[in-house]
């Protein structure tokens, strides 16, 4: 099913969760925040994603 | 020195200082151990799904540093809040260095959708230090909403021109009751000693630093500016004249020949 990450459409397995979809990014899943269709998500990574869900993961990088 | 409190937390050091634009992530890391720095800022971005691996801030180590996450790139509040909140979610951490620069040339701040900014997230529970220009109203304002200090700029962000604002920032230290956090444009430590001289609680510096030669030594060098203008202001500066006063007696002197 198509997921669009960062701006960025990827196919995953139908049923995938937020936490099959870092592993499949090579993200970390240490200090990082996502939104799910714009809204904050604060609840566990076990969470299934539905085709054409829209995944923001951001981090902290250096900055002033 | 003596110690600056902030929302309740005990800081040795006056000088903070951001993890932006440094060459490398151990060139940082040096840079901030140099300067002695306990308030460290940093920014939220997207990953970078071509290269996802976290190695930009590994140096960091989150139990010596407070962490202040920036809201950079938020060009209103509802901006600034999205950010703050992922922030808060990806950390735990409470602090916030609130940022609306709505306009990409000189990155001012913007006044009014900051406070509003900064009323929505102290009512969230967020430790809010607004960067601000430097307007003693706004400050006030600022203040009233909650912040736990305000950030006036000295110049516009990475400009290091130094203590373009001195009068204002002198007028917002007179008046606030909260610390007065100097932050962006100062290039040199004498820009930070200045800004302490007239009272300012602390500096807060990232540019200079990461695009010195030496960013260690330059980190050194904040340090000790700091410092010196911090103990001037403690001491008590006796002023200006605009006639010479001598230094010697003018009593006891010798007869011409």
């Amino acid at each position: 099913m198509p997921i669009v990450v960062n701006g960025e459409e990827r196919m995953l397995p139908q049923g995938s969760d937020l936490a099959a979809l870092l592993e499949l990014l090579g993200i970390q899943a240490r200090l990082i925040a996502i939104e799910l269709n714009g809204e904050l998500h604060e609840g566990p990574l076990e969470h299934a994603l539905e085709p054409g869900d829209r995944v923001e993961v951001v981090r902290f990088v250096g900055g002033g | 020195m003596d110690p600056l409190v902030i929302a309740g937390r005990t800081l040795r050091s006056r000088l903070f200082v951001g993890t932006g634009k440094f060459s490398t992530p151990q060139a940082m890391a040096a840079s901030i151990e140099a300067s002695g720095a306990e308030v460290v800022t940093v920014a939220l971005r997207r990953v970078d799904l071509n290269d996802p691996h976290d190695s930009q801030l590994s140096h960091l180590d989150p139990e010596r540093y407070l962490i202040l996450p920036n809201t950079s790139g938020a060009r209103d509040a509802e901006e600034a809040v999205r950010i703050a909140r992922l922030a808060r979610a990806a950390s735990g951490w409470t602090w916030v260095k609130l940022e609306v620069t709505p306009e990409p040339h000189y990155l001012l701040p913007d006044p009014v959708e900051t406070l509003k900014a900064a009323e929505q997230l102290v009512k969230l529970g967020f430790t809010v230090l607004p960067y601000m220009n430097a307007d003693p109203i706004l400050a006030r304002h600022l203040e009233e909403a909650g912040c736990a200090a305000v950030m006036p700029l000295g110049a516009p962000i990475g400009t290091s021109r130094g203590l373009e604002t001195r009068e204002q920032v002198s007028i917002i230290v007179e008046q606030a009751n909260v610390p007065v956090v100097v932050d962006a444009g100062l290039g040199l430590p004498s820009h930070a000693a200045e800004a302490m001289e007239i009272g300012a609680d602390a500096c807060l510096v990232n540019t200079a630093l990461a695009i010195a030669d030496d960013p260690s030594e330059m980190g050194r060098a904040f340090a000790l500016g700091v410092e010196a203008g911090r103990r001037a202001w403690i001491a008590g500066a006796g002023g200006e004249s605009r006639i010479a006063r001598a230094s010697s007696p003018l009593t006891g002197l010798l007869d011409q020949v």
